[in-house]
């Protein structure tokens, strides 16, 4: 009975070895990396233009409840000026991941700097806030918990063939966490939908083409009056969040639900006005990267570009 | 294995001492250790112990997510409101909310705009809306969104004393004093195919007015309603 439990305890250790601290490739790491430098450094900049209007004294932020701010470096720094220093070292630390030096400070710094001053004006933010927040607590941990020398891998295409290179084992934790939170996030988003009418019968995306507030660039009138493109748009939305936390994990069929994911989310940023999300779903979307993918972009690049056809 | 020294053999023949073999041999013994071979022995138990640490420690952080992860899914029942407690501060501080119902379970129903009219002491009145016409910086629209839905609502009170402050200091460069601040919400419902989206009602509501001079607020009732007018 006892060498059973020691067996079924040795084989479960094994499998959370497996799963969560499998091998990452430096490649996609990398990629990963600067796509969140690149996204928290947008993200700053969006802050800019009503910076003084959402946060500090005489905006309209709400004073907040007492214990609300217990993870608010802001609450216990009080003066403005020290949100305006947040502002900046959020630069800096987003530029940190972005050309991949000191990413063991800058990773840190972006997982405590973002809920704090999410924490200091709660109204304003969406599902892709929340997201990135998630992203760069996450990475903040990873990032106090991996050596510099993982951390700082520049990201370029090897000039040399042979296999991929990789972080140095038990580095894949966080890649599996993020692939974790974007299958719940697909399939949550598809739960919610079913009980809606207007989602089964195939007019939810005619209804949200129709709304002033969210309309971005131009779409086609079809989109709210056409039943068929209706129809064909509103199933595809519900087919695709129903399947990809399936098929992105699946290895087969992993390159075509990332094209699917990147399609979709750039067809929705593109009809609505909904900030970042869609590009930070595309930066989950890149967790789930192959780990040759290095060496396939390579070979694209040395494909040579077929010779002109004479006419003649 | 190491190589050790030329190994030599002689033999005595006709009281003639002479050499029969001369050749390296290599033995199986082990090499005294130095100081060198003990700091690298040291080097790879540290490294070793490292990476046994971060691996508990990256152990501990998956479970601790996991965990805040399966209670923000637990659906709202007895259960899920005995958690809230323990686990909402840690939940709200990760962003592991989980609410990730977007447009649903029914997409937009009503579209909701907030705006104001700044009464002047000389009697005038002006117009203040969020800034909404950032097709490019879709992030600032839909901050200003967020806010619009969120402060419009009955349960944000608390937020319209702060707000009418600010629309009220947004004139502050005007050479007119601002004597009064009035919230109001706009509504329209989207109108569901196969109707026309062009017929569209727009409701209008004044729901709360700030007195600038004396820093006083009160919620508004039907029959506080009046004209909307601009004079500039």
């Amino acid at each position: 009975m006892t060498s059973l439990c020691v067996s079924a305890i040795k084989a479960v250790s094994r499998a959370w070895e497996r799963f969560w601290f499998a091998p990452v490739s430096a490649f996609n790491f990398a990629t990963y990396r600067t796509g969140l430098g690149l996204l928290t450094f947008i993200w700053f900049v969006t802050l800019l233009a009503d910076f003084d209007a959402f946060f500090g004294a005489g905006s309209l932020a709400l004073e907040p409840k007492p214990g609300a701010g217990w993870f608010n470096i802001f609450h216990w720094l009080e003066s403005d000026v020290f949100l305006q220093f947040g502002l900046l070292l959020g630069f800096a630390a987003s530029g940190t991941l972005l050309f991949g030096k000191l990413t063991r400070v800058g990773g840190p710094v972006l997982a405590v700097l973002l809920p704090s001053i999410m924490t200091e004006n709660l109204i304003l933010w969406n599902a892709g806030d929340d997201l990135l927040q998630t992203m760069c607590l996450l990475f903040g941990f990873y990032c106090l918990l991996t050596p510099s020398s993982d951390l700082d891998t520049p990201l370029q295409l090897r000039r040399t063939s042979g296999i991929s290179p990789s972080l140095e084992k038990g580095r894949g934790w966080f890649f599996q966490l993020i692939k974790m939170q974007m299958a719940i996030v697909y399939f949550v988003a598809f739960i919610e939908k079913v009980p809606g009418d207007a989602w089964r019968n195939g007019t939810a995306s005619m209804i949200v083409a129709r709304s002033e507030t969210l309309e971005r660039f131009y779409t086609p009138s079809l989109m709210e009056t056409n039943y068929l493109i209706g129809n064909i748009s509103t199933w595809t939305t519900l087919a695709l969040e129903a399947t990809l936390p399936l098929l992105l994990w699946k290895r087969t069929t992993r390159p075509y639900a990332i094209a699917a994911g990147v399609v979709f989310h750039v067809a929705i940023d593109w009809t609505l006005t909904i900030g970042l999300f869609s590009w930070i779903m595309i930066l989950g979307l890149l967790a789930f990267l192959p780990s040759g993918t290095d060496t396939w972009l390579r070979s694209l690049e040395r494909r040579p570009w077929p010779e002109p056809v004479s006419p003649i | 294995m190491v190589l050790t020294a030329p190994k030599v053999q002689f033999q005595e023949s006709d009281g003639v001492i002479r050499r029969v073999s001369h050749s390296r041999v290599v033995e199986k013994a082990p090499r005294p250790k130095t100081a060198i071979d003990d700091d690298e022995h040291g080097q790879k138990r540290l490294k070793l112990g490292r990476e046994k640490w971060r691996s508990v420690a990256s152990s501990a952080v998956i479970i601790g997510f996991v965990v805040l992860v399966a209670a923000a899914l637990v659906p709202n029942s007895a259960t899920s409101a005995k958690l809230e407690p323990m686990f909402w501060p840690s939940i709200r501080v990760t962003g592991s909310g989980q609410n990730w119902g977007v447009f649903s379970p029914e997409p937009l129903q009503t579209e909701v705009r907030l705006f104001a009219v700044v009464y002047f002491e000389d009697g005038s009145s002006s117009h203040w809306e969020p800034p909404t016409d950032n097709v490019f910086d879709s992030s600032r629209a839909e901050r200003w969104r967020k806010w619009e839905s969120r402060v419009r609502k009955d349960r944000s009170s608390a937020h319209w004393p702060i707000a009418s402050q600010y629309i009220a200091n947004e004139f502050a460069d005007d050479s007119r004093a601002v004597a009064r601040v009035r919230l109001i919400r706009s509504w329209t419902q989207i109108p569901r195919p196969p109707e026309p989206n062009s017929d569209r009602q727009v409701n209008q509501y004044q729901f709360y007015e700030w007195d600038n001079l004396s820093s006083t607020g009160s919620e508004l009732t039907q029959d506080d309603q009046q004209p909307i007018e601009y004079s500039s």
